[in-house]
C-alpha cells in the first residue's frame, strides 16, 4: 500500500516538473532531487537520509544547465526512480548516485519524446487563430500538454517505482564489481560535465586563467566553497574596475 | 538607464492595464514550457499568454487573427529575462493596435526573432550558470549534510527569477521598446556581465577541486602515481578531465549524451583493468 502511494507521488512530481508546469518552479524546485529526497523520506519515514541521498545526487547534476531547453541527462527522472528505492533497500549514498547517472540519461530521451508529441498541438493552436479562439489557444499551451504528458512522464516513472525496488537490489548485486565501482569514478568526474557546459556557455577562452586560479585556490590552498566565493567575487570586482579605468584612461588620451 | 530614451508617442491611449500585464505574466510563467515543441517551441504558450490581451486590443477580428498567427511563430527564449521581450512585445502590440502604419507586424516579429537569442543568452548564462548554479549547489551541500535549510535555498532562486520576470516586463512595458536595448546595451550591464563571467569561471575550476574526484591506484614499481602527482600538483586528474570535457564541448562540438556515455564508458574500462 504505501509503494503504491510513493509511486503516485513520485510519477505526480516527474510529470510536473517535465510536464514544466509553472515553468521555473517546477524545472527548479520540483524537479530538485533534494526535494524528491525529501518528500520520499518523508513518506518513507527517513528525511534526513532521504536529503542526504537526494543532496548526494544533486550535487552530481548540479552543473548540468538546459541551455535552449536541452536536458542533457535528467535529475529528476533519477531522482524519483531511484531515491525511494535507495531508501527502502537501504542502499549507500554513493551506490545511488551511481545508479541515478545512467538513468539520467534515459531523460533526455523522454525530453525529446515530449517535444515531438507537442508539434501537434502547434496546428490544433493554429486552427483556433484562425478562427480567432483565444480560449483554445490557450488549452494547446495548458491542458492538452498536461493530458498528454500523464502516460509519457507519470507512468513510467510510476511504473519502475512498483516494481523497481526488487530488480534494481537484485541487478546491483549481480553486476562485477568493477562495474559498480566503475560507475561511481563517473560519478566523481560527471560534474566536471556541467562546469565545462559553463564555461562554453561564457564563451570567452581568454577567462581560462580564472580557471585555473579557483582550482588552485581551493585545491592547493584547501579554502572552503564560501571562501573561495569571496576570494572570486573580489577578484571579479578588480577585473571590472581595471577594465573600466583603463577604457577611462583610453578615451582621455584620444 | 538614461531618461532622454523613455519617450513615448503622446496620443497613445493606454488599453492594457496593470491587470491584464499581470495576467499575462502569470500565465506565461505558468505555460511557457508546457506546450515545448521542435516546430515552434515556446510559440504556443508565448501566444497563449499575451491571446487575452491580443483579444482587447485588436477590435477587428481579422487583426486578432493575424496577430494570434504572428505569435504562433517559432519562439524560445529564457523565461523569467525573457520578460523584457514580453513586456517590449505587449507594448509594441498596444501602439499597433492604434496605428497600424506605425508599427509594422514586421517590426514586431523582428523584435522578438532578433533578440531572444541576445537575451536567452543573458538569462541562461547569468541566471542559470551562475547565480543558479551556485544557489543549486549551495542547496545541494547543505541536503548531503542532511539540512533541511536546502529547501528555502532552492525556493529563494526560484523567487528571484519571478522577480526578473516581473521587473523586466514591467519595465520594457511602461519604457517601450527602447529600454531593451538601453538595458541591453548600458554600460553598467556590461559590467555586471563580465564580472560575473569572471565570477563564474573563477567558480568553475573552484567547485572541480571540490566536487570532481578522480584518482588512480597505479603503482609503477612501488612509486605511488596519485602521491608523486600531488606532490607536484594537487589532484590534477580533475582539472584535466575538466578540460578534457571542455575542449570536446567546444573545440569538437560533441553532445553532451555522447561525453556522458563516453565517461561512463571509460571509468567501467578503467576501473576493469585498474586504473581508476
Amino acid at each position: 500500500m504505501n509503494t503504491v502511494i510513493i509511486a503516485i507521488v513520485m510519477g505526480i512530481m516527474y510529470w510536473w516538473c517535465r510536464g514544466m508546469i509553472l515553468s521555473y518552479f517546477g524545472f527548479l524546485v520540483i524537479s530538485s532531487p533534494v526535494t524528491v529526497g525529501l518528500v520520499a523520506g518523508l513518506l518513507m519515514g527517513e528525511p534526513i537520509q532521504g536529503l542526504i541521498i537526494g543532496g548526494g545526487i544533486a550535487l552530481v547534476f548540479a552543473g548540468i544547465i538546459a541551455p535552449g531547453g536541452n536536458l542533457p541527462t535528467d535529475e529528476c527522472l533519477a531522482a524519483t526512480c531511484v531515491i525511494p528505492i535507495a531508501i527502502g533497500s537501504g542502499m549507500s549514498a554513493t551506490t545511488a548516485i551511481a545508479l541515478a547517472v545512467p538513468i539520467g540519461l534515459l531523460g533526455s530521451f523522454v525530453t525529446n519524446l515530449r517535444k515531438i508529441i507537442n508539434t501537434y498541438f502547434v496546428s490544433k493552436a493554429n486552427d483556433y487563430a484562425e478562427k480567432g479562439d483565444t480560449k483554445g489557444i490557450w488549452r494547446c499551451a495548458t491542458l492538452y500538454p498536461a493530458i498528454f504528458a500523464i502516460p509519457l512522464l507519470f507512468l513510467p516513472v510510476f511504473i519502475i517505482n512498483m516494481v523497481g525496488q526488487d530488480v534494481v537490489v537484485n541487478v546491483m548485486n549481480a553486476l562485477p564489481e568493477f562495474v559498480t565501482h566503475g560507475l561511481e569514478v563517473a560519478g566523481g568526474v560527471l560534474p566536471a560535465l556541467g562546469f565545462a557546459l559553463i564555461m562554453n556557455m561564457i564563451g570567452k577562452g581568454r577567462l581560462i586563467p580564472f580557471v585555473i586560479l579557483g582550482y588552485i585556490v581551493v585545491a592547493v590552498g584547501g579554502v572552503n566553497s564560501l571562501t573561495a566565493g569571496i576570494i572570486a567575487i573580489c577578484i571579479a570586482f578588480i577585473y571590472v574596475f581595471q577594465k573600466r579605468e583603463i577604457t577611462e584612461e583610453v578615451n582621455e588620451n584620444e | 538607464m538614461s531618461n532622454t530614451e523613455t519617450t513615448k508617442a503622446p496620443e497613445d491611449k493606454k488599453l492594457v492595464t496593470q491587470k491584464d500585464l499581470n495576467k499575462a505574466m502569470f500565465r506565461w510563467y505558468l505555460s511557457a514550457e508546457m506546450p515545448l515543441n521542435f516546430e515552434n517551441m515556446q510559440g504556443i504558450a508565448f501566444c497563449g499568454s499575451i491571446a487575452p490581451i491580443l483579444k482587447k486590443i485588436y477590435t477587428k477580428k481579422e487583426d486578432l487573427v493575424d496577430a494570434l498567427k504572428r505569435h504562433l511563430l517559432l519562439y524560445n527564449c529564457n523565461i523569467t529575462a525573457g520578460g523584457l521581450i514580453l513586456g517590449t512585445t505587449i507594448a509594441m502590440e498596444e501602439q499597433r493596435s492604434q496605428n497600424p502604419d506605425a508599427m509594422p507586424a514586421e517590426a514586431i516579429t523582428g523584435m522578438k526573432t532578433g533578440l531572444m537569442g541576445p537575451v536567452a543568452a543573458l538569462g541562461d548564462s547569468f541566471d542559470w550558470g551562475i547565480i543558479g548554479t551556485l544557489f543549486k549547489i549551495a542547496a545541494a551541500t547543505l541536503a548531503a549534510s542532511g539540512n533541511p535549510l536546502a529547501l528555502p535555498v532552492l525556493l529563494i532562486f526560484a523567487a528571484y527569477c519571478i522577480g526578473e520576470l516581473i521587473l523586466f516586463t514591467n519595465l520594457t512595458y511602461k519604457k517601450g521598446r527602447s529600454s531593451i536595448k538601453s538595458i541591453m546595451g548600458s554600460g553598467l550591464m556590461q559590467d555586471v556581465i563580465s564580472g560575473a563571467n569572471v565570477l563564474a569561471m573563477f567558480m568553475m575550476g573552484a567547485m572541480t577541486a571540490s566536487m570532481v574526484t578522480l584518482t588512480t591506484p597505479l603503482k609503477i614499481s612501488s612509486v605511488n602515481i596519485q602521491e608523486s602527482l600531488d606532490g607536484i600538483f594537487p589532484g590534477v586528474f580533475p582539472l584535466a578531465a575538466l578540460f578534457l570535457i571542455y575542449w570536446l564541448v567546444r573545440k569538437k562540438k560533441v553532445g553532451t549524451g555522447k561525453i556522458v556515455i563516453g565517461v561512463i564508458a571509460v571509468s567501467i574500462i578503467g576501473a576493469a583493468i585498474g586504473i581508476f
